[in-house]
């Protein structure tokens, strides 16, 4: 036979369950009797007889304090987290230009040597390890967007003049045969953060650039639906499953071959969209492609 | 290529030294500057050809120093160098007010950079003379 007291040991010892909140249910009603429970760590007592309308308002009471607990827990974690992570990128991209201009340098001089100019492994080399830091840099980019912790200064945007800037550079970087075009009236503002459009974006149209195989097309429109400005960036590419689609905004998702999606683009296009209190929305198909939306509240 | 004098800005220590060290041995007369306020200190009293610059300074950013320069005609050719295209509005302005002729996006690689300047000192002797 156990008493509630022992009960209430074992169960304390148990990682999973010590910090589940212990009500004694009691007859029992001497001061020393309630000190025991007490500083054995319940956190309250009922006493005997008692009813059911008691019960009820001291369970809610105590559920509700949990949930504040939780949410402060979880709260405190993410700050800590955002921290650490935002400390680390801002480390990371010092000693990376660090390493950056010199091993230009090198490239630079060796490749205008006689003996190395015609070297095709060499060029293809700092090649590999070019794309390498570009990657590691546009992930400290991103980072640093999605834990910044001052004021986000919002100012009047001017979607045409963004989209256009935004396209154009992404049109120069394309090696498949893609049309990329936009559509956007030009007397369309929203209010928001530049940096943080241009981050949504870019991550978009470039998810849009692999998501197509061979050749295909990507268009960003802009247009106003009732109260919202939807902004949608369209592919003709590969679609996203139904399995996948509940999954795509997560952290680390990715169905990018190895060494080639981080699985934070959208997490992190998610995160900053709810920083601006925008909605974003996907539609897609397999095989057929996949519509982003971001719904912009006026 | 040692009458065409060449200045160059940047805050990164790093990039500075890599810069001036590529440019000597390609014998250019260049010479750089990390902090702004010193640059136009040396624009003051000596004329640049041409002015390579960081948009992005300590103190003094590089649209207003190289908008004191313009004001007292201490250069001649200017090149603005600017992360991405985020600063869609810097660009817009220093090529509105003809402060630079030129913007190279950062990072830029050492070959991309020289090709800039390059073009700017076959300019620079045009504009010479044409005198």
């Amino acid at each position: 036979v156990m008493d509630g007291y022992e009960f209430f040991e074992e169960v304390s010892k148990n990682e999973g369950y010590k910090d589940i909140p212990f009500l004694f249910l009691t007859a029992k009603t001497t001061q020393d009797e309630k000190i025991k429970g007490l500083a054995s760590g319940a956190i309250d007592y009922i006493y005997k007889p008692f009813s059911i309308d008691e019960f009820l308002y001291k369970v809610s009471s105590i559920i509700n304090n949990q949930n504040i607990k939780q949410a402060l827990y979880e709260k405190d974690k993410f700050a800590t987290l955002g921290m650490l992570v935002g400390g680390i990128a801002h480390e990371i991209r010092n000693p990376l230009s660090n390493i950056t201009a010199p091993l230009d340098y090198i490239r630079t001089t060796l490749l205008e040597m006689d003996y190395f100019k015609e070297n095709k492994l060499l060029k293809k080399y700092f090649g590999y390890i070019n794309t390498g830091i570009m990657r590691i840099d546009s992930l400290i980019d991103n980072l640093r967007f999605l834990y910044y912790k001052g004021e986000i200064d919002k100012e009047e945007l001017s979607l045409k003049k963004i989209i256009h800037s935004i396209t154009e550079v992404y049109r120069g970087t394309l090696k498949k045969p893609i049309v990329l075009s936009y559509k956007v009236a030009s007397e369309h503002y929203i209010t928001g953060n530049k940096e943080i459009l241009v981050q949504i974006l870019s991550n978009l149209i470039s998810n849009a650039i692999d998501a197509i195989e061979k050749d295909g097309e990507i268009s960003v429109t802009a247009e106003k639906v009732k109260e919202f400005t939807d902004i949608r960036v369209r592919d003709t590419g590969c679609g996203i499953s139904k399995n996948d689609l509940p999954y795509l905004f997560n952290a680390f998702f990715t169905r990018k071959e190895a060494g080639k999606g981080t699985g934070l683009g959208l997490y992190i296009v998610k995160e900053l969209a709810l920083k601006m209190g925008w909605e974003i929305d996907v539609l897609s198909e397999e095989g057929k492609g996949t519509e982003f939306v971001i719904k912009v509240r006026e | 290529m040692d009458d065409i004098k060449i200045m160059f800005i940047d805050d990164e220590e790093i990039i500075v030294d890599v810069v001036q060290q590529y440019f000597s041995e390609h014998n250019y007369n260049i010479k750089v500057y990390t902090d702004g306020e010193e640059a136009l200190e040396e624009l003051k009293s000596n004329f640049y050809d041409i002015v390579v610059a960081d948009y992005k300074l300590p103190k003094i950013s590089g649209i207003d120093l190289l908008e004191e320069a313009k004001n007292r005609k201490a250069y001649a050719y200017g090149i603005l160098f600017t992360a991405y295209f985020n600063d869609r509005e810097v660009v817009d302005t220093a090529l509105g007010k003809q402060l630079v002729s030129k913007v190279v996006e950062k990072p830029f690689k050492l070959d991309e950079l020289k090709a800039a300047i390059d073009e700017a000192i076959l300019e620079v002797k045009r504009m010479k003379q044409e005198k």
